[in-house]
């Protein structure tokens, strides 16, 4: 408005309007004081008012005001114009004396004067008298008078006024014919403008302000994708927030030196937003100035305005590099246990606790020949052989659902029905927050061709032991069927040789006696090695003088030592009479085997025997024995096969080192038998010493034996007792033929009662075991008749009935029936030999079943 | 499988005192007589032959005792008691089946772990 009055005015004093400079008399005309135009008629600044033709101050003829004049009809059409201007209007001179102003300046500033009534008074006074309406009175003076002095334009200069109001001045300085004219001020009151831009400023920085402190990046486009905002966030560099408003994402790209496949990618997603009305949300990734790639997620949301128009498009991001990389991370971790999974060549499948198939790896598929599809929702027991259903019911899944894990071997029939062998390890997965319900992971390997080797050598072993046993039967029975012969012939020799045989029979007789000798040793040794191998050796347990077994063991190759001039020493390391429980004869037996190949294969230095307590414990003791020659030695490519049966270390060498090569084996299972190890250390040409050690149990009276709970030996006190055994079960023959050997005791076994009563009445017994229920005689009928027997001594033997009754009573039945004795079975040894010992005992004491 | 072991070799320990082929023999006649046994009890049971089945059942008894296979041990006792007091017949048949289960794993992991 100020404008087009300033315009309007411009064109009234640039028309015909004749000014010309008059006189103030208030040396206002001075040079140098600018003056705009001035109505023709002049004005008595005395006065105050408008000079002119006499009539009253707002008379208009002529109006002055410096050097320009401006006459009635000007100033008429002038104050026409202001009075009807919409806003408070004012005009002075450079004096500040109002020229003319209108009713809206009167009422904008409530003032008691008619504007008539202001023309020629001065604006000092008049601010003079509002000078209690309105505030900051000296920087309003300070400005009014900088604009008089300046003659600068002016807008929107605020004014306020104690009551509230906002008024907004404009100033224009009003030159008529390059002269100064004067000063035209207008006043307008503003408030609600004022205070509403305020407000919306208010709220703008407030709105700005949350935009500006998120972290979240914010910008806002125009339709045309130029910026319109950007947060801090957005961008930091203040300068360039400014420098980008206006911009395109292609100007960022150029100043920035970035991709514009940047800034094509945005507008592609803006065009959409655009063309979809709808948010647009994407991943964007970039490079940032560290040369790090970082991921963005842009969301891209369209705003409309009233009109339904898009007005702008509100763009906010988010850093989420970390969440891709974990995320990344995350695909890759699961990528690769995927192809550990499918690549794997174990097969691997998961179930749950039910047994149904959830997954299956492609290597189970390919062993099963079928596709994974075949397995899922299946359950485990529809791949096994039903006769193994049992193992994954009762067995399987009852340990792995309580223990957590199982292992084992399974049969499983392919698709082809081919039958494989799976053995597997697997474990119960359980989620400590149970967001996955338990199941069960399975890693398996194909064993089958395993399986079938091992069933194959397995055949095979039994085949070869089976030969073996062959030959050792037959190697036994042959040395059976020798030994009678060669003992004979060792007896007839050693006749011949008592009763003085001529001289040239002399050596031959020798000959044949020392043959027969070794013939008896090595039939001997092949007996007791047979022995050894079926178990049907039982070791003595009696109290015994370690050091007197090995001086009488070394006694017997004295002669021969002396003979080779050979060293014999006895390095015993033993304390004095250090006896322990064991078997005297079995040590004496590997004590020789060994002592008499140190002899034959040492021919000059000597052979030493060592004893020496290992270690100890409260009941047993470990002796160390050790049998050291300086003799041949042996190489070390033989060393480890001399132990085996029928091999010799030096079956090259001469005829004097001959044998069967059976000793170091049958010596090897002796020392075995007493829980012994066997090893040597040999050097050829320097020597051999053979170890050994054996776990002997202590030796204490019998009386410390039998308060000791732990003792695990029974002492024989009976002496050698012969014992007719009647059992039919295999086992129970096994077991009791052990305990009685164990217990060094004869024995004979039948498998019924008839058998025994025949036997009986071929050889003598001490007593009698009988199971009661046996095939064609029981034990009970078989002790009736035995008790009817007509000789005193048979058929007085003591019965003891080995039974598998639990019922109570039964007792009763057998001791009616004749036996003196019964013994559940299965026994234990020291029972048995109490039985035994009591039975006896009575018998001894007169007892009689008569 | 890692599963309870079923029998238990401290009684054969204790006879055969380390001579490891008595004990494999003894094992080797346990693998016979009881599934022998076993075979023999399974076919009186399906034929009702009550008679046959105590006879076994006591035979076979002693046998598992000695490897002390309990459960087992146990049913055959009971059914034993049954067959020979002719009480309760009916419910040897399902007696017989399990002890038959378990006689069967015994035998399956003795075989195992002696290699036999």
């Amino acid at each position: 408005m100020n404008i087009n009055l300033h315009q309007q005015l411009r064109i009234l004093l640039s028309s015909n309007f004749h000014l010309k400079p008059v006189t103030t008399g208030l040396n206002c005309a001075e040079e140098g004081n600018p003056v705009s135009f001035m109505p023709s008629r002049t004005t008595s600044r005395s006065s105050g008012t408008p000079a002119g033709n006499g009539k009253g101050t707002h008379e208009p003829g002529y109006y002055t005001t410096g050097q320009v004049n401006v006459d009635s009809h000007t100033y008429e059409w002038l104050n026409m114009l202001i009075s009807s201007m919409p806003h408070a209007t004012l005009v002075t001179d450079a004096l500040r004396n109002i020229i003319i102003t209108n009713q809206q300046f009167c009422n904008l500033f409530n003032l008691s004067k008619t504007p008539q009534e202001l023309v020629g008074y001065n604006t000092v006074d008049l601010l003079g008298d509002v000078s209690n309406d309105l505030m900051d009175m000296m920087n309003l003076t300070l400005r009014i008078t900088e604009l008089y002095d300046t003659r600068k334009p002016a807008d929107n200069d605020e004014m306020h006024l104690r009551d509230g109001r906002i008024l907004s001045r404009g100033h224009r300085p009003l030159y008529f014919r390059n002269e100064f004219f004067g000063h035209l001020w207008t006043y307008s009151d503003e408030t609600e403008r004022i205070q509403a831009r305020k407000k919306l400023n208010e709220q703008r920085d407030f709105y700005e302000n949350i935009l500006n402190s998120i972290p979240t990046e914010i910008a806002v486009f125009s339709p045309d994708h130029r910026y319109q905002f950007v947060n801090p966030a957005a961008v930091k560099d203040a300068a360039l927030r400014r420098w980008i408003i206006g911009k395109t994402d292609a100007d960022y790209c150029v100043f920035r030196g970035k991709d514009m496949a940047i800034a094509e990618n945005r507008r592609q997603h803006l065009r959409q937003v655009a063309t979809t009305g709808k948010s647009q949300a994407y991943l964007e990734k970039l490079i940032n100035r560290h040369k790090e790639e970082v991921s963005v997620h842009r969301t891209l949301n369209p705003a409309y305005n009233q009109q339904g128009e898009l007005e702008m498009v509100i763009g906010y991001s988010m850093d989420v590099t970390e969440q891709e990389n974990i995320k990344e991370q995350a695909l890759y971790n699961e990528r690769k246990y995927k192809d550990l999974f499918n690549y794997s060549q174990e097969l691997i499948c998961m179930h749950d606790l039910q047994g149904n198939i959830e997954k299956a790896n492609p290597a189970l598929c390919a062993v099963m020949e079928m596709p994974e599809s075949k397995f899922i929702g299946k359950n485990l027991k529809n791949f096994l052989p039903e006769q193994d259903h049992h193992l994954l019911t009762d067995t399987y899944l009852p340990t792995i659902r309580t223990g957590g894990r199982a292992k084992g071997l399974f049969r499983f029939n392919t698709h082809s029905g081919r039958r494989i062998y799976l053995l597997f390890q697997n474990y119960k997965i359980v989620h400590p927050k149970g967001e996955l319900p338990p199941y069960i992971i399975s890693f398996a390997q194909d064993v089958t061709d395993r399986i079938q080797a091992e069933r194959q050598v397995k055949e095979a072993k039994k085949v070869v032991e089976e030969t073996a046993k062959v030959k050792e039967k037959f190697l036994t029975n042959m040395s059976h069927e020798i030994r009678e012969p060669m003992l004979r012939i060792k007896e007839m020799a050693t006749e011949l040789i008592n009763n003085v045989p001529a001289v040239r029979q002399q050596s031959a007789l020798d000959k044949i006696f020392n043959s027969s000798v070794h013939v008896l040793d090595v039939l001997s040794d092949i007996l007791d090695l047979e022995k050894a191998s079926a178990g049907d050796i039982v070791l003595e347990h009696a109290g015994f003088d370690v050091a007197v077994a090995i001086y009488n063991a070394m006694a017997s190759f004295r002669e021969e030592t002396d003979r080779k001039n050979l060293r014999f020493v006895f390095d015993n390391r033993l304390p004095p009479d250090f006896e322990v429980i064991g078997d005297a004869k079995r040590l004496a037996q590997a004590l020789e085997n060994l002592i008499g190949n140190a002899v034959k294969f040492t021919h000059e230095g000597g052979i030493t025997v060592s004893v020496q307590i290992e270690k100890e414990s409260p009941l047993d003791v470990t002796l160390h024995f050790s049998i050291k020659d300086s003799g041949i030695g042996i190489d070390e490519d033989k060393l480890i096969q001399i132990f085996q049966p029928f091999m010799q270390a030096h079956d090259h060498h001469k005829k004097q080192y001959a044998g069967a090569g059976l000793g170091l084996a049958l010596t090897k299972k002796l020392i075995s038998l007493q829980n012994g190890t066997i090893w040597v250390e040999s050097r050829p040409k320097k020597g051999s010493t053979f170890h050994f050690n054996i776990v002997y149990h202590k030796f204490s009276d019998p009386e410390t034996i039998q308060n000791d709970v732990n003792f695990n030996s029974v002492i024989n006190r009976l002496g050698n007792v012969k014992v007719l055994l009647a059992e039919d079960n295999e086992i129970n023959q096994l077991l009791a033929r052990s305990v009685l050997q164990y217990l060094g005791f004869e024995s004979k076994t039948v498998s019924n009662g008839q058998e025994a009563l025949d036997l009986l009445q071929l050889e003598d017994f001490d007593v009698i075991l009988m199971d009661i229920q046996m095939p064609i005689k029981g034990g009970l009928e078989a002790t009736t008749e035995i008790r009817s027997l007509p000789h005193p001594h048979k058929k007085n033997i003591p019965i003891i009935a080995l039974t598998a009754s639990t019922l109570k009573g039964e007792e009763a039945r057998y001791l009616a029936a004749g036996m003196n004795a019964f013994i559940p079975k299965p026994f234990k040894e020291q029972d048995l030999y109490n039985i035994i010992e009591k039975v006896l005992g009575n018998r001894q004491q007169g007892g009689s079943n008569e | 499988m890692d599963s309870e072991k079923l029998y238990d070799l401290s009684y054969m320990n204790q006879v055969t005192k380390g001579n490891t082929a008595l004990l494999e023999k003894l094992c080797q006649a346990f693998i016979t007589g009881a599934s022998q046994g076993i075979a023999t009890l399974e076919t009186a049971s399906e034929a009702g032959n009550i008679d046959l089945v105590q006879e076994t059942s006591h035979t076979l008894k002693t046998t598992l005792a000695t490897m002390n296979v309990r459960e087992a041990t146990a049913l055959l006792i009971l059914i034993n008691k049954s067959a020979r007091l002719k009480v309760n017949t009916e419910e040897i048949p399902a007696m017989v089946e399990r002890a038959a289960v378990i006689i069967r794993d015994a035998v399956t992991q003795l075989k195992n772990d002696l290699q036999l």
